[in-house]
């Protein structure tokens, strides 16, 4: 039984790690909302149109201004959903890869309603012969439109709710900074200046990483706040080499949690646009 | 960076630092770090926390770390017997460390911890493990808060180590 039990939350976690890239940790509501909007107006097209079919006197002008139109709907989706990642505290959705998935995961939402309008409303009743290139591109444009407005959607919360990339990106760099304070010469008044400004970044970062939503960013706040709690229990010695590292003899305990301070930082040099 | 204690809540739970000075990273046949461990199973109560540091053999210079430890550890033959490192033999001749402080000297073999004996009577000469780890236990356990008098001395060396470093 507690194998089925990890199991269960194993697979719950990656479910929403995947579900990370279109809502960016604000839940799947909105996702549902639109969707289910979607849906109702391909029913309510179905309900109050003669003729579901594109019908156009000039089918060649109009295919390229659905075409140009499409174009200018992956722009936005592009914009918005590269801009929206940046605001989350999950630093593989920083990568263009993720982003890709993104993308991919708005296109697969939105095209999953014109597919069903169409086998549902179309298929049915004319057959594949009855669609022409314009019905395909006009059906691309739709989806495409379909995924940047729940972009944007998306985006709106995330901008209401999360703090601004330049706190993000000022808060991270000035905590990193502050770890400078093991540098400072032990008797001078700089070193403890340095040391309360440490303090102080760290509350500053832990009220940051208090906007994670997606699991990764979660993750990095527990993981950060795990650390700290272990950190501010030293004496000052050992938080120095916990900062620096070690030579060739360890004390292992501290070797660990340098370890993990280094893969916090990495993350976090992620988020603040340092590195890839 | 070190903060003085203004009283005893400040200094429960403390954390001391074990200097280890080494080059190999063990004693008597094991590891430094398995007989920090020895050395933290005999520690009472739960209000002094042990930890090992091992300082840099080529900084020796920089007593401000030093200082920062109530008990150093150092592997004689490595570190003291062909005299390789002047100022840590200016330490020890001079007693250049907190007065609150245990100095042990790990030597291998009791005749020839009688011969550095006499050269440093000032310290403690440890010829095996187990007088390390009593040595060791024996101060800690003095300068312990869950001793009685032990939060006392816990203020009194880490002030004497602020005072030492300048810190208001």
């Amino acid at each position: 039984m507690p194998g089925i039990t990890l199991l269960h939350m194993v697979d719950q976690s990656t479910v929403q790690r995947l579900l990370d890239h279109v809502t960016f940790g604000h839940g799947a509501h909105f996702l549902l909302e639109v969707l289910l909007l979607q849906f109702a107006g391909v029913f309510l097209t179905f309900q109050f149109s003669n003729s579901l079919l594109v019908q156009v006197s000039n089918p060649d002008l109009f295919t390229q201004a659905y075409a140009a139109a499409s174009i200018v709907f992956i722009g936005i989706l592009l914009l918005f959903t590269a801009k929206m990642r940046k605001r989350t505290f999950s630093s593989t959705l920083y990568t263009r890869f993720r982003l890709i998935v993104s993308i991919f995961g708005y296109l697969v939402a939105s095209g999953v309603i014109i597919l069903f309008g169409y086998i549902l409303l179309i298929l049915t009743i004319t057959g594949w012969t009855g669609l022409s290139r314009l019905d395909y591109v006009f059906s691309a444009m739709l989806t495409v439109l379909f995924a940047a407005l729940l972009a944007v959607g998306y985006h709106a919360r995330v901008v209401d709710e999360q703090p601004s990339r330049s706190t993000i990106v000022g808060t991270i760099t000035a905590w990193q900074e502050s770890l400078s304070w093991v540098d400072e010469d032990e008797r001078s008044h700089a070193k403890q200046e340095a040391y309360d400004e440490f303090n102080d970044r760290m509350e500053d970062l832990s009220d940051l990483l208090s906007h994670a939503k997606t699991v990764e960013g979660k993750q990095l706040q527990s993981d950060f706040e795990d650390w700290r709690e272990h950190f501010d229990a030293h004496s000052e010695l050992s938080k120095e080499t916990i900062i620096r590292g070690q030579g060739e003899n360890k004390n292992e305990q501290l070797a660990e949690e340098h370890q993990e301070l280094q893969s916090i930082r990495r993350r976090l040099r992620i988020l603040a646009g340092e590195q890839e | 960076m070190i903060t003085r204690y203004s009283d005893s809540n400040d200094a429960v739970p403390h954390e001391e630092n074990l200097l280890i000075l080494t080059m190999s990273g063990r004693c008597y046949g094991h590891d430094f770090s398995d007989i920090v461990q020895d050395i933290r199973d005999g520690i009472q109560g739960d209000k002094l926390l042990i930890q090992e540091y091992f300082h840099s053999l080529d900084d020796l210079a920089n007593r401000n770390k030093l200082i920062q430890n109530s008990v150093w550890i150092i592997h004689w033959q490595e570190c003291l017997e062909d005299e390789p490192y002047p100022y840590l033999k200016h330490y020890l001749d001079t007693r250049s460390y907190p007065n609150e402080g245990e100095i042990v000297l790990c030597v291998d073999g009791p005749a020839k911890a009688e011969e550095v004996r006499s050269r440093y009577p000032c310290v403690a000469v440890a010829p095996s493990k187990q007088y390390l780890v009593a040595y060791a236990q024996g101060h800690l356990n003095t300068a312990n808060p869950a001793c009685s008098g032990g939060t006392e001395k816990v203020i009194a060396w880490n002030n004497e180590v602020c005072d030492d470093l300048g810190v208001p």
